[in-house]
């Protein structure tokens, strides 16, 4: 029991730390990253305030966003500038220009964006869940 | 406004390790937050309360708003390279 109030206690002070850090959005009103904790026994149960949640919806709404148009045009085909299969045509012209270290560049920006395509994707899809998980519950700003 | 939520253990120590990983700054890195178990911090949401404030998921939604945020970023300076 002392061993779980101390985790509880210990996670809470960091949780509060961990928040604290989150950048504020100034649209959504008063956000204060405080928690609280009390301990009944073996229920803890831990505040924070609502408005801190909501800025962070916010954000991830926006980061949603932001992360499907990139996705969307790097996956595009050949016609759309920036997508992996433009850059391809661009390195590859080049190659066939006798443009060597053109060719090179382009296929740097090829391994980058390939590398990244992932990383967005898997991240959206993690976002996402959170988001419904969390965000949904959520009343809107200013709603009770 | 403030909401209380009612928190399993194991919950709390999910909790512990985010807010670690928060504090050690690895919080914008993408191998701590593909580590974070989404599924398994719903699981502890109070159904009663009716709102998630719980700061345990907070902090597993900022480190996943900060990663997307970053990888955003990037790809839009990377595209915006092309000319």
């Amino acid at each position: 029991m002392s061993t779980r109030r101390t985790l509880t206690v210990t996670a809470s002070a960091l949780l509060a730390v961990g928040l604290s850090a989150a950048p504020a959005m100034a649209d959504s009103a008063e956000p204060n990253p405080a928690t609280t904790v009390t301990v009944d026994g073996n229920q803890v149960t831990i505040t924070t305030d609502l408005a801190t949640v909501q800025n962070l919806c916010d954000r991830a709404d926006h980061a949603m966003t932001r992360l499907d148009l990139a996705t969307t045009r790097l996956t595009a085909d050949a016609t759309t500038q920036g997508s992996l299969a433009w850059v391809r045509v661009q390195r590859d012209q080049a190659r066939a220009a006798g443009k060597p270290a053109v060719a090179d560049r382009w296929q740097l920006a090829l391994d980058r964006r390939e590398r990244r395509l992932p990383r967005m994707q898997e991240a959206a899809e993690n976002l996402g869940t959170a988001y419904e998980s969390v965000c949904t519950a959520l009343p809107a700003p200013g709603q009770p | 406004m403030k909401r209380g939520v009612t928190l399993r253990r194991s919950t709390v120590v999910i909790g512990a390790v985010l807010s670690l990983a928060l504090l050690s700054g690895c919080g914008r890195h993408a191998a701590e937050t593909s580590d974070v178990d989404v599924g398994t911090v719903s699981s502890s949401i109070d159904g009663q309360d009716g709102a998630v404030t719980d700061p345990t998921q907070a902090a597993a939604l900022s480190l996943l708003v900060d990663e997307a945020e970053q990888l955003a970023d990037e790809a839009e300076q990377d595209l915006a390279s092309d000319g």
